[in-house]
């Protein structure tokens, strides 16, 4: 087992703990948790908690989540044309845990997209936008990682890369290009060995 | 979802119990039983639990002290568990902010305890690293501290079915917090596990804690009795490199420091010196891909964090 690579449930697990705004339909003071204080919780009232709870109250019907401003179709779009335009960046609208939010969302609360006024395919229109932002950072990512010249100056800026795309590359790359690094580092050893003789 | 039923973590395996397995079957090897195992080295299970034992006779007692000390443990915005923890909480408030202007939400109504997300910080930048890193005592003793407060807290019985329902909130809350525990002590186990020559013949003690020193001793001592049993024994003394003072350098797996890892800078620099030659301009919150001997001291101060 490879302690070195997160698995996509690890990642789901921390993207879980990242916030979110519910509101609930319930009335009960505030959760006192290990990891923060949360609440109090009145109906119709706007409360920050975090992403596992507000599935968890959604499952119960206990609440209706308010998703984050960057899951919006033209949002979304925006950026996807941007991260078509910037070659070598990343648009950092996104957070790092985006994927895994929008698949959790999309899976547990499905019948927060259709709001008012919009067409019952949002939630495909949203899922295949979020898949074309994926497909489009992962072949960039792959592009720029690739030029990283290990002999040089090895180092690259990835600016706001996601969790997703990372783990793709980590393990192949991470692994490869130490052994570029080292073998570069024995060449220039011998190099320099040879001048002194 | 529901993690609190089968008390369980999102990922169930267990190495915590899987290591301490291996290391009961290489004792019995070693011709040790196994009451003396469990004396002399702890699982992380064992750690959990043995604050309990510490406070275990005296629970009225302890249920007044958890009163009042509940808040003061929490310690929601300021945090002293190490140097770099008021670095930690400033570039985490920044965190917050950018989280806020991303999601368009105020969070302004919820406070979260920064030693979880240190804790969470510290998980993936054991996980990413090719070297063991310190021990972080304080944060862990005070996180483990925290799971049994709250341990304590959740005995009571609840019969109101509302209740209930809040009860299993906070146990789901309660195991998610243990999880993350477990799975920095088990990445660690792991760690040590393929490191142990190298933790014991360069004297690394000061990385790990007393139990996890007992453990790579323990797997050390019974390495070397298996390899005498089952090889040394046949060959001449001459030939046993544990016979020597020290183990030549060439068979110890020294881990490779050189490996390419993934590292986001909390902190912008102008200009960052890499190495004599090497300097590049360092924006904050952006991830590098860089060696990791580059990154490691700013690693250690908490200007950078391993993804």
């Amino acid at each position: 087992m490879n302690y070195k690579n997160l698995t996509p449930q690890e990642n789901e697990y921390f993207a879980e703990n990242e916030l979110i705004q519910i509101i609930p339909n319930f009335k009960e003071d505030q959760f006192q948790f290990i990891s923060g204080t949360f609440g109090p919780f009145r109906p119709a009232k706007p409360v920050t908690v975090p992403l596992w709870l507000a599935i968890y109250l959604k499952s119960r019907n206990k609440c209706s989540i308010q998703l984050p401003k960057w899951l919006d179709y033209s949002c979304l779009l925006t950026i996807k044309s941007i991260e078509k335009e910037i070659v070598a960046e990343f648009s950092p609208d996104l957070p790092y845990y985006y994927y895994e939010i929008a698949t959790l969302l999309f899976n547990n609360c499905s019948d927060e997209f259709s709001g008012v006024g919009q067409q019952s395919s949002n939630l495909q229109k949203l899922k295949s936008v979020i898949e074309d932002i994926y497909e489009v950072r992962k072949e960039k990512l792959l592009k720029s990682i690739r030029s990283v010249k290990a002999e040089d100056t090895p180092i690259m800026n990835l600016s706001s890369i996601g969790a997703v795309e990372l783990n793709q590359v980590r393990p192949a790359f991470s692994s490869a290009y130490s052994i570029l690094y080292q073998m570069q580092n024995l060449m220039e050893q011998n190099a320099d060995e040879t001048q002194v003789v | 979802m529901n993690y609190s039923e089968d008390g369980g973590s999102p990922l169930q395996n267990d190495y915590g119990h899987q290591s301490s397995n291996t290391g009961g079957k290489a004792a019995n090897k070693g011709g040790q039983n196994g009451n003396q195992k469990k004396n002399q080295f702890m699982t992380p299970a064992d750690y959990l639990s043995r604050e309990q034992d510490i406070y275990g006779g005296d629970l009225n007692g302890l249920e007044d002290m958890i009163d009042n000390s509940q808040d003061e443990e929490r310690q929601i915005d300021s945090l002293n568990a190490d140097h770099a923890s008021s670095f930690f909480s400033q570039s985490f408030k920044n965190q917050l902010n950018q989280n806020q202007i991303l999601t368009g939400f105020n969070m302004s109504d919820c406070t979260q305890n920064l030693q979880i997300k240190q804790l969470q910080q510290l998980l993936h930048n054991e996980k990413s690293s090719p070297e063991l890193l310190p021990y972080q005592t304080i944060l862990i003793d005070k996180v483990t501290k925290l799971i049994n407060n709250q341990e304590q807290q959740l005995q009571a019985p609840v019969r109101d079915t509302d209740d209930r329902f809040f009860f299993n909130i906070h146990k789901m809350e309660l195991e998610r917090v243990k999880y993350m525990l477990k799975s920095y002590l088990r990445t660690r186990i792991l760690k040590i596990e393929r490191q142990v020559v190298y933790i014991i013949e360069k004297d690394l003690a000061s990385l790990l804690s007393d139990p996890e020193m007992q453990y790579a001793w323990t797997l050390y001592e019974n390495k070397k009795n298996y390899f005498q049993v089952a090889m040394f024994n046949k060959i001449p003394t001459t030939l046993n490199p544990f016979e020597k003072d020290q183990l030549e350098e060439r068979m110890i797996t020294v881990p490779n420091s050189s490996e390419f890892v993934f590292a986001r800078f909390l902190k912008s620099h102008d200009v960052f010196h890499f190495t004599k030659d090497i300097e590049a301009k360092i924006d904050k919150d952006n991830i590098y891909f860089l060696p990791y001997s580059w990154i490691k001291e700013s690693l250690q101060v908490g200007e950078a964090e391993l993804v």
